[in-house]
């Protein structure tokens, strides 16, 4: 089984993010040492989880969602809802704050951006 | 119903650029031109036609060359700055065109063999267009 990126989308603080060209999460769950004095083969415990999303864009002042990210990174108070849309019905939710805005002009190419966040709190798939 | 073909003509004909410049809109096909037709004409090809971001409705890019033939070098190479022109971002036969980009030209220039035999020179003009609708 596969799944189009076409049933996909990734909207922040409730409103979809336009022209998005990839979206990723990056969940991770330290781990936590707890090898004994004396023990011959390292021990560990499960730690806390944590959590990254990047997605890049072709910027346009004009496209849905792209300045107010800007403005998010640069005045919000709180964190807002990030949420990936793989397939209808299957979603991974969590409370993010926007951490990077890059924006790349290059010679004989369209303008992008990279909007980097980090999560904050529990991280949700449904 | 649009498609990429039909809109990047619609680009080429829109308003008088091209046909002040001598060619008129039938001569504006896509893919080939028939050998004993009129000069100077012009061709185009969608080489590649691709989904770039996720979603239903995608923005997509397109690789579009354009050719010009034309008796001479000389006159191939006077429809560089009408072509430069008439490719730019707009609404082209309901496809909304976001970015036209000028990935540059080549010229071959016209032969002569013996006799009468002759090639006419050929203005070859790559743009990438990014696209939606």
């Amino acid at each position: 089984m596969a799944i189009s990126s076409i049933l996909s989308s990734l909207s922040y603080n409730g409103t979809t993010i336009a022209a998005v060209g990839t979206a990723t999460i990056s969940f991770t769950r330290n781990p936590v040492e707890a090898t004994g004095i004396g023990e011959l083969n390292a021990t560990f415990l499960h730690g806390y989880q944590s959590g990254t999303a990047t997605c890049d864009i072709f910027l346009d002042e004009a496209a849905t969602g792209h300045f107010s990210l800007f403005t998010a990174m640069n005045t919000a108070a709180a964190a807002a809802n990030l949420v990936l849309t793989v397939a209808s019905g299957t979603t991974y939710t969590g409370s993010a704050l926007v951490t990077g805005f890059e924006v790349t002009a290059q010679a004989g190419s369209t303008v992008r951006a990279t909007v980097t966040f980090q999560f904050t709190g529990a991280i949700t798939q449904a | 119903m649009a498609s990429i073909e039909t809109a990047v003509r619609d680009m080429l004909i829109t308003g008088t650029t091209l046909s002040t410049a001598g060619i008129p809109d039938t001569r504006v096909t896509h893919g080939y031109r028939l050998q004993d037709t009129v000069l100077p004409a012009c061709t185009f090809e969608v080489d590649r036609d691709e989904i770039i971001t996720i979603g239903s409705n995608p923005l997509r890019t397109a690789t579009v060359e354009v050719r010009i033939i034309a008796d001479t070098t000389n006159d191939a190479l006077g429809f560089i700055t009408p072509l430069r022109n008439r490719c730019v971002p707009g609404t082209y036969d309901t496809l909304v065109f976001d970015a036209v980009i000028d990935r540059g030209h080549a010229i071959e220039g016209n032969t002569v063999g013996d006799g009468d035999e002759s090639n006419p020179a050929e203005l070859t003009y790559t743009f990438e267009i990014t696209y939606r609708g």
